[in-house]
């Protein structure tokens, strides 16, 4: 039961890319003061809207998240302008928010994993009791 | 996917805006310095930053060069200096400690968005390891 829980992959997937996003937004902060450098997001939340991502139309079998995780995670720069005079665009105020944003996120994802293995635990615990 | 690689982004953006701190506190340091082994006045220093892929999510930042700033010296009438010219200037470095004050300001702001940056990935890193303690 444990080993074909289609929640684990879907926790795993989430942490998948919110530590990618990270990534992401370490490589903005490092980059801040790097002339024609130009901000980096990590888009992943759209795909769930657009229905690429169907999580929910097959067998729990049938889905595989981990499949091309690489090909749907887009990074998306941003080519505005900006208003520095060295063409970097990348805003530390908002950075910091998403950098918050994303912690807050993997750490849900974490709780929700320990949360399942604690269930799981649970199970077979009382399973060895009867 | 681990979190080494935003760790070492993190560190590498520390590094560089460390020397530039050290560029911009020489600047500060020498800005009445009037005589160098080079000879003539000091010249201020600048560092140019540059980006490195270290993979397809992660880009760092390298110092690729310090480079001299060539604008001329400022020149002060000053006849009683003996390195003065035959009109009585003295040339002085180059440096505004306005623009130095600001220059510091803005490495110090963003050695501490590194900082920040290194400790979220640090404390997920470690929000991890916590699901083994079921």
């Amino acid at each position: 039961m444990i080993f074909n829980d289609p929640t684990i992959n879907y926790i795993q997937l989430g942490m998948d890319v919110a530590s990618i996003r990270q990534n992401v937004i370490a490589s903005n902060i490092a980059n801040i003061d790097t002339p024609h450098y130009k901000e980096k997001t990590v888009k992943f939340s759209d795909f769930l809207n657009d229905n690429q991502l169907p999580l929910y139309i097959t067998h729990e079998n049938d889905i595989n998240p981990q499949e091309n995780l690489q090909d749907r995670i887009v990074v998306e720069k941003n080519d505005s302008y900006g208003e520095r005079n060295d063409k970097n665009n990348v805003n530390l105020t908002s950075q910091e928010a998403a950098l918050a944003k994303n912690q807050i996120l993997y750490n849900a994802l974490a709780a929700f994993a320990k949360y399942k293995f604690g269930e799981y635990k649970n199970i077979i615990s009382s399973s060895q009791g009867a | 996917m681990s979190f080494f690689g935003s760790l070492a982004v993190a560190s590498s953006g520390m590094q560089a805006q460390r020397l530039r701190l050290d560029i911009i506190s020489s600047n500060i340091a020498n800005a009445n310095t009037i005589t160098t082994p080079e000879g003539g006045p000091y010249k201020r220093k600048d560092v140019v930053f540059e980006s490195e892929n270290f993979s397809k999510y992660l880009a760092g930042v390298k110092v690729a060069d310090v480079v001299r700033d060539d604008t001329p010296p400022k020149l002060v009438y000053d006849p009683t200096n003996p390195l003065a010219n035959s009109k009585g200037y003295v040339a002085y470095p180059n440096i505004n400690p306005i623009v130095e004050m600001v220059n510091l300001l803005d490495a110090t702001n963003s050695y501490q968005a590194n900082i920040s940056a290194f400790n979220a990935a640090k404390q997920m890193a470690q929000s991890i390891i916590g699901v083994l303690n079921v």
